[in-house]
């Protein structure tokens, strides 16, 4: 594991297994932001060495589902119901990966976001949207939002 | 989910992709070639959980997006990577351990440079995951994009 990461980030508690075995992940705020980032290591990449499209999809599906958690400072589960990501340019190994979230609309039950992924030098290399589900107050899945993030 | 459980595949399906990579940290993935077609497939374990406990959609997005371009190749008959320029996942119904995800892919349309494809993945017949996917088609001299490991 590696804990090479830029000034002020700190590991993400985020309980599914899945990221347990492909992360950590980390986090740090920026203006009322969640920054989410992680340092792409080779179990991450695919076949031509670089960052694999299902560890960017998973890194984007993650960047905007904690961002809701983080900027709604809500502990619910909020199901993805929808994401769609450009691949603009590959990172490698030893390249450190960040995205911020902009919330652009909150209804009753679903929430629209986007999202931006850059490396450390501020290239882009991905711009995502998605589509998120609220579930009811009283979700039996509900984490408390400051035990996610302190 | 024991290692014997993971590997209680269909017929035909074999291990896929190179193993020191994304699918050596979350698979076994598996994948069969039938008819000219690619489908790639997994039986969902503990360490593919969300903290709800069905299947994270990051995995199911890693199981399609190969779907797409793996199966984009194997159906235009290509030796290459098609690398992703967008996809698109809609997450469907959610799935939970034990059971066998399986793709399939269908090329929309191919100019010499991209494709454009859907691609659907099954739980007993049931689709879970929707997406359409768009790729580049590397240029012959291109050599990042040589398939120059079998993948099955």
């Amino acid at each position: 594991m590696t804990e090479d990461v830029p000034a002020g980030f700190r590991p993400a508690r985020l309980p599914a297994p899945f990221i347990e075995g492909n992360g950590p992940m980390f986090w740090r705020d920026e203006d009322g932001y969640l920054i989410l980032g992680i340092r792409v290591e080779p179990r991450h990449t695919n076949a031509g060495g670089t960052l694999h499209g299902g560890m960017l999809m998973t890194v984007v599906d993650m960047q905007l589902n904690s961002s809701l958690n983080y900027q709604l400072d809500t502990g619910l589960f909020i199901p993805t119901v929808s994401i769609n990501v450009d691949f603009l340019a590959p990172a490698v190994a030893g390249d450190w990966v960040q995205g911020r979230t902009e919330v652009l609309k909150r209804g009753g039950s679903t929430v629209f976001t986007d999202c931006r992924i850059i490396k450390q030098d501020g290239t882009l290399i991905a711009r995502a949207a998605g589509i998120f589900k609220l579930p009811r107050n009283g979700d039996p899945n509900a984490l408390d939002p400051k035990e996610l993030f302190k | 989910m024991t290692p014997e459980q993971e590997h209680d595949v269909p017929e035909g399906f074999k291990v896929f992709g190179v193993q020191d990579g994304l699918f050596g940290l979350v698979g076994p993935v598996f994948g069969r070639i039938t008819d000219g077609e690619a489908h790639l497939g997994f039986r969902v374990a503990e360490k593919h959980l969300n903290p709800t406990r069905t299947c994270h959609g990051g995995m199911l997005a890693t199981l399609v997006d190969v779907q797409i371009g793996f199966g984009s190749a194997v159906a235009l008959k290509q030796q290459k990577f098609f690398p992703t320029i967008n996809l698109n996942c809609d997450f469907l119904a959610p799935v939970l351990t034990g059971q066998w995800v399986e793709g399939r892919t269908e090329v929309v349309r191919a100019t010499p440079r991209m494709v454009f494809c859907n691609a659907m993945l099954l739980v007993e017949g049931n689709p879970v995951l929707r997406a359409n996917g768009i790729m580049k088609i590397p240029s012959d001299r291109d050599s990042r994009f040589e398939m120059t490991r079998p993948q099955t």
